[in-house]
């Protein structure tokens, strides 16, 4: 299994997240502790770029919409990027792409379009 | 390909990190019989969800209580049992995750990623076991 990991970059008003590896339902603490945390800072926007991400299982969407209420609460939006066809696929199945704006790219999700 | 099944059972305990050694063990066997990487994916989510229920829902991460995995693999499906020593539960209970009123709820998804990414998915013993087939050839959900 591969490690989970996340960075984060201020590009002006945007955050940008990088999460890569496996969101395996094991590594759910790591993922929740690193969330939260990324709501706690100050944005008005936050892009989640899954580009490398490998895989995702249920308890890291349960992780995303938390951070997407909890961003909600004070105005900032929540943009996914850059998902591989499998990770679009457990979005689409789950029809969270229908609460989560997706972009192919973080030029095109900081954009919203 | 060999035409050799691997079967073999696990005795896992109530924690997560339990997940990683089912998924070691499963996904080289699968991974040894050539199944293309989508089919790995769904192997691993499916399984994922399986045991992270037994070990969550049914055995309430309880440290005396067990998961018993069993799984055979063949060059033509992957064949999951997972049993969990909780009290049950009823899976027509747990509410249609993509309804427009579930959609923001954090849970309830597992069930239904099982159900969607392999072949066939059946509970008995009251809820307490879950059987999951792969068929080599079935495909994913559009």
């Amino acid at each position: 299994m591969d490690p989970f990991t996340i960075e984060i970059d201020q590009r002006d008003e945007t955050l940008v997240a990088r999460l890569a590896g496996d969101a395996s339902n094991v590594h759910a603490d790591q993922i929740r502790t690193a969330l939260a945390k990324l709501a706690e800072e100050q944005a008005n926007q936050v892009v989640v770029d899954l580009r490398e991400l490998t895989f995702i299982a249920s308890m890291s969407l349960a992780e995303l919409i938390e951070l997407s209420h909890k961003l909600n609460d004070k105005g900032t939006t929540l943009r996914l990027c850059g998902a591989t066809a499998d990770i679009e696929g457990v979005f689409r199945t789950t029809h969270l792409n229908r609460f989560f704006p997706m972009f192919p790219s973080v030029e095109d999700a900081i954009a919203g379009k | 390909m060999s035409h050799e099944q691997t079967a073999e059972r696990l005795i896992l305990e109530s924690r997560f990190e339990e997940v990683a050694r089912a998924e070691e063990a499963i996904l080289a066997a699968v991974r040894q019989r050539d199944y293309d990487d989508t089919s790995v994916f769904a192997i691993k989510l499916a399984l994922e969800e399986g045991v992270t229920n037994a070990i969550k829902h049914g055995n309430n991460l309880n440290p005396r209580k067990r998961v018993t995995l069993d799984y055979a693999v063949t060059d033509d499906e992957v064949r999951i049992e997972i049993t969990d020593e909780g009290p049950g539960f009823q899976p027509d209970d747990v509410p249609d995750c993509t309804a427009e009123e579930n959609l923001e709820r954090p849970s309830g998804r597992g069930i239904m990623l099982m159900k969607a990414y392999m072949t066939d998915v059946k509970f008995d013993q009251g809820g307490n076991r879950v059987t999951m087939i792969k068929k080599r050839d079935c495909p994913l959900p559009e």
